[in-house]
């Protein structure tokens, strides 16, 4: 009884977003100030050693621990502020870079992919590196999470000024509320997933002065997320 | 630190990379190049010489790490970022131990990166600047070598003092300089000290022997010439008078100075111009002129060795240094220093001089002047034994007595008839001389008998003082 009243008042505690991002970038910080001197100890270790065996089991513990360094860099990225290095970029170009990346990073399912990207020669303020983040995101999500039957589908156009993206997933059931979309960090935890990506993609989103949401329409089975990013000039041939 | 001149190189795959790189590295007064491949950053490398390179680990033609260790060996100057993508701390690590100056991780905080290149390029710069006072620092170190290796002037007798005095009222000054004496008195000494105690002694002093080079050699030495000027001409050369910018040019026996090139090197004194042989741009002349002969001037300027006009110009101070038998109070000092300076070459502690020796190089006419002086004592020095020079370690010339030496013999009169008496009395003088005071091989050479040679000497008044 004793036990609930207590969890219970520490659930009733109200911990602003900042200061949970202050005290997460903190932690991350400090832990990988470690980490990069464990493993800078462990290469001087290494070198020392001259058995092979040994020598490639301190490499392995090496690798394992800067796994652990980055996976602290990601989440101190995914909870930082957004800072866009915003230039004049092609629509076009930034599809292509993504087609790119895409084929790079997910060299099994790309071919689950339908394309239909159609921007003509719109020209956008943005920062290139920063979408990419976004779109592959997205794309990491699609795949990894409940996916359906059928192909995803990628469009992009530009419409009413605007360029306009969109990512269809075929998916046979969805219980998410999307009102909400990318607003609710930390609403999905699992091993290795921090439930922080989506709100990340939406802050860079809204720093180029765009809008991402999501719907599911029951009616053909498929999650749509939109993004929509305005057009700084659409120049023609 | 200031932006402007600092060129960055960035080579990565990634077009949104490089561009928002660049557009970033822009924005903040970097001049930037971009290349999407290995082979296009080594290009870039080598035709628009970068300070500082962020290179991706992961290059579609090369592994990044391959790429660094090219860049380190080409070009080990300049420094390099590593952009990765990879996550990995080993690969970066990696990276620095093969003489990368950091790594950032990809996506990178704009702040980060600009914070790490400025810091990279100031490394750069820092490190030039080590490099060039380095460079600075051996040129002193070997311009000191030098000065300390040469013979300092001695002002110990009147006539020095006088000449020092007149240095230290005219070196200041850019005032043109012609020095006159015998040869071996220390011209070249003279023209040092004016120098060192110039305002232009922080610059080189370039010399130029004319009686050292071939006539027609000398031209191209004092002017320089252009690749191609005439046959020989490999490559551009800056001449004397260009490595004399800003510093002093010493002309060394100005009267072997061809006569049509006297009248060339008095334009450049008069209108401080020159042109290099077979160049169409003219230069401009910044140094001060000294120049030396050991001819007097009246009979160089009689016989037209020495162009007036030259004469008048180089001639605005003149110093006149006496010959070492006119000031001997010179030569205690003289000896002293040289046997410091050749003890200190030949690695063996400054001997003593014995009285008799000492007396010997006092009485020594020194018809070589203060070089004769330095060979007589390096000799010395070199053949001292138990650490004292006695008169055995000096040059046999110096051991004679002193009628017995061949500057006293030349001076004997040489023209005008001679009575028999002055001819016997000369050529006995002569066969002392050539057998070292040795008066049975004189009497031998002479073609008399030892006791005929003792009563000639007598009449003659002939003592040897051995």
């Amino acid at each position: 009884m004793a036990e609930k009243a207590s969890q219970d008042a520490r659930d009733s505690l109200s911990v602003p977003w900042s200061d949970a991002i202050r005290f997460l970038r903190q932690l991350s910080h400090d832990l990988r100030n470690d980490l990069n001197a464990i493993e800078l100890q462990s290469a001087y270790i290494g070198e020392l050693e001259k058995n092979e065996e040994i020598q490639s089991e301190i490499k392995r513990l090496r690798e394992m621990v800067s796994g652990m360094a980055s996976t602290l860099q990601r989440l101190s990225r995914d909870v930082g502020e957004v800072k866009p290095n915003l230039i004049s970029y092609r629509a076009t170009d930034l599809m292509e870079d993504l087609r790119g990346k895409i084929d790079h990073d997910f060299p099994k399912q790309n071919t689950e992919i339908t394309w239909d990207i159609q921007p003509g020669n719109a020209m956008l303020n943005v920062d290139p590196q920063l979408l990419q983040e976004v779109f592959t995101e997205l794309f990491a999500n699609a795949f990894r999470h409940d996916r359906g039957k059928g192909p995803l589908l990628a469009k992009g156009k530009i419409d009413n000024h605007q360029f306009l993206f969109t990512l269809h997933e075929p998916k046979d059931r969805f219980d998410l509320a999307t009102q909400n979309w990318g607003r609710e960090p930390l609403r999905k935890i699992s091993l290795r997933h921090y439930g922080l990506g989506l709100n990340r993609v939406r802050g860079i989103v809204e720093t180029h002065g765009g809008k991402l949401h999501a719907q599911y329409d029951p009616n053909v089975s498929a999650l749509v997320t939109t993004l929509t990013l305005p057009v700084a000039s659409e120049a023609s041939d | 630190m200031k932006t402007e001149n600092h060129r960055v190189l960035i080579i990565d795959d990634e077009r949104p990379v490089l561009m928002t790189l660049e557009a970033l590295l822009k924005r903040h007064g970097y001049q930037v190049e971009t290349a999407p491949t290995a082979a296009q950053g080594l290009k870039v490398l080598k035709s628009k010489s970068p300070m500082l390179v962020l290179l991706d680990l992961r290059l579609p033609d090369a592994d990044g790490l391959e790429m660094l260790d090219r860049i380190k060996t080409e070009l080990p100057e300049v420094q390099v970022i590593i952009l990765t993508a990879h996550d990995s701390l080993h690969n970066a690590i990696e990276s620095i131990k093969r003489g990368a100056y950091h790594f950032i991780s990809k996506p990178y905080a704009p702040e980060e990166l600009l914070s790490l290149v400025e810091k990279a390029l100031e490394k750069q710069f820092l490190l030039r600047e080590t490099e060039e006072l380095r460079e600075k620092t051996e040129q002193l170190e070997k311009r000191l070598e030098i000065a300390e290796a040469r013979p300092a002037p001695i002002f110990k007798s009147k006539p020095m003092q006088e000449i020092e005095e007149l240095i230290d009222a005219m070196a200041p000054s850019d005032a043109n300089v012609l020095i006159v004496g015998e040869s071996g008195v220390g011209k070249e000494v003279i023209a040092n000290a004016i120098h060192a105690r110039s305002r232009r002694a922080g610059q080189p002093m370039v010399k130029l022997n004319c009686a050292a080079f071939p006539q027609t050699m000398i031209e191209g030495e004092l002017f320089g010439y252009v690749k191609g000027a005439f046959t020989g001409a490999m490559q551009n050369f800056p001449g004397m008078i260009g490595a004399a910018n800003g510093g002093t040019l010493f002309l060394d026996e100005i009267s072997d100075m061809p006569a049509d090139l006297q009248t060339r090197f008095l334009r450049v004194l008069q209108e401080r111009e020159y042109r290099p042989l077979g160049s169409t741009q003219t230069m401009k002349a910044d140094f001060r002129a000294i120049a030396s002969t050991n001819r007097p001037i009246a009979e160089a300027l009689a016989e037209n060795r020495l162009r007036s006009d030259l004469y008048y110009r180089l001639n605005t101070f003149q110093i006149e240094v006496p010959a070492l038998r006119k000031r001997k109070e010179d030569i205690p000092p003289l000896i002293a220093q040289f046997v410091r300076q050749f003890s200190q070459q030949l690695g063996k502690p400054e001997p003593e001089i014995s009285p008799d020796a000492f007396q010997k190089l006092l009485d020594y006419s020194w018809p070589g002047n203060v070089r004769e002086l330095q060979n007589a004592i390096e000799y010395a020095v070199v053949l001292a034994r138990q650490g004292i020079i006695g008169v055995k370690e000096l040059p046999t010339e110096i051991q004679l007595p002193p009628e017995l030496q061949q500057a006293e013999l030349s001076a004997l009169p040489r023209s005008g008839v001679q009575t028999l008496d002055e001819v016997e009395r000369t050529a006995i003088l002569q066969a002392l001389a050539e057998c070292r005071g040795n008066k049975k091989k004189a009497a031998e050479l002479l073609g008399i008998q030892r006791p005929t040679l003792y009563n000639k000497m007598k009449r003659y008044a002939i003592e040897l003082r051995r």
